[in-house]
């Protein structure tokens, strides 16, 4: 005997483990189904064709979240590009900065100095600024979900 | 007379935002009933994965073309219904532009064949 919530419960699984794991996407589209199915049992299908023709219409679980995961890539993509080059310069002007002050014995490369602080200074904070940069993108996508966890929490109740 | 033929994805895909914005330009709207709209104006020839829309909507909603809120339809069903932002508008009048402007070269041509 078809039971329609059980199957439901089933469709959404599938979708939990092709990754659709945010809340509201998965709310979305069972919402979605549920509308189908709905359409369907009044154009005269039994519930079960109905559910079949619904989540089938609704498309393939891992194209699903191909395309979800799409929503994510710029930002991610950004992130990493800012903390890299961050990390890089950073890592490149210390080197440079070290070779000057106990290789070469350049006084400008004296920590502290007066010509350290004109000279080098700003190549440190350039670098930081990427990093930080990268940060803050990185912590906005995590407030976003967490937002979107709340939103979901709170239309539930 | 050759009837339109189904719409082929790549285009479908490059349709889906003008699409949805000019569909919320009208007023505000939720999934379902945007695809329902585009499958009955299309006669079903502009045919969506249902699906692959809200990755769409949620990408325009991330850049700030729509916005969103949950509310209950008056059926008591829980939707998320999408409106048009200012930016989004101003999305919208560039797509038209732009749409104009292939289908206006298409449109020359094809004349230019009968000529």
């Amino acid at each position: 005997m078809f039971d329609l919530e059980q199957s439901i419960a089933e469709w959404r699984r599938q979708m939990l483990a092709a990754g659709i794991r945010t809340p509201v996407p998965l709310e979305e589209l069972e919402i979605h189904l549920r509308e189908e199915i709905e359409r369907q049992v009044k154009s005269g299908q039994n519930e079960q064709q109905a559910f079949e023709i619904a989540a089938r219409q609704i498309g393939h679980a891992d194209e699903l979240q191909n395309e979800f995961g799409k929503n994510c890539w710029a930002k991610r993509t950004a992130k990493w590009s800012l903390l890299w080059t961050g990390c890089v310069g950073l890592t490149i002007t210390l080197i440079l900065n070290l070779l000057g002050r106990f290789v070469f014995h350049r006084n400008s490369s004296i920590y502290f100095s007066s010509d350290w602080w004109a000279g080098w200074f700003p190549n440190y904070i350039i670098w930081t600024i990427f990093i930080i940069a990268g940060l803050v993108v990185g912590f906005s996508n995590r407030k976003i979900r967490f937002r979107l966890k709340l939103q979901f929490k709170t239309t539930k109740h | 007379m050759y009837g339109v033929s189904m719409i082929r994805k790549e285009l479908v895909a490059a349709s889906a935002e003008p699409l949805i914005l000019s569909l919320l330009s009208k007023g505000e709207s939720y999934g379902y009933a945007i695809i329902q709209e585009v499958k009955a104006r299309s006669d079903g020839k502009l045919n969506w994965t249902d699906g692959m829309l809200y990755p769409v909507l949620h990408r325009m909603e991330h850049r700030g073309l729509i916005k969103s809120c949950w509310a209950e339809s008056e059926t008591g069903r829980k939707r998320k219904y999408y409106s048009l932002k200012k930016d989004g508008k101003t999305a919208m009048a560039k797509h038209h532009e732009q749409w104009s402007l292939v289908h206006s070269v298409l449109a020359g041509l094809k004349k230019e064949q009968y000529v």
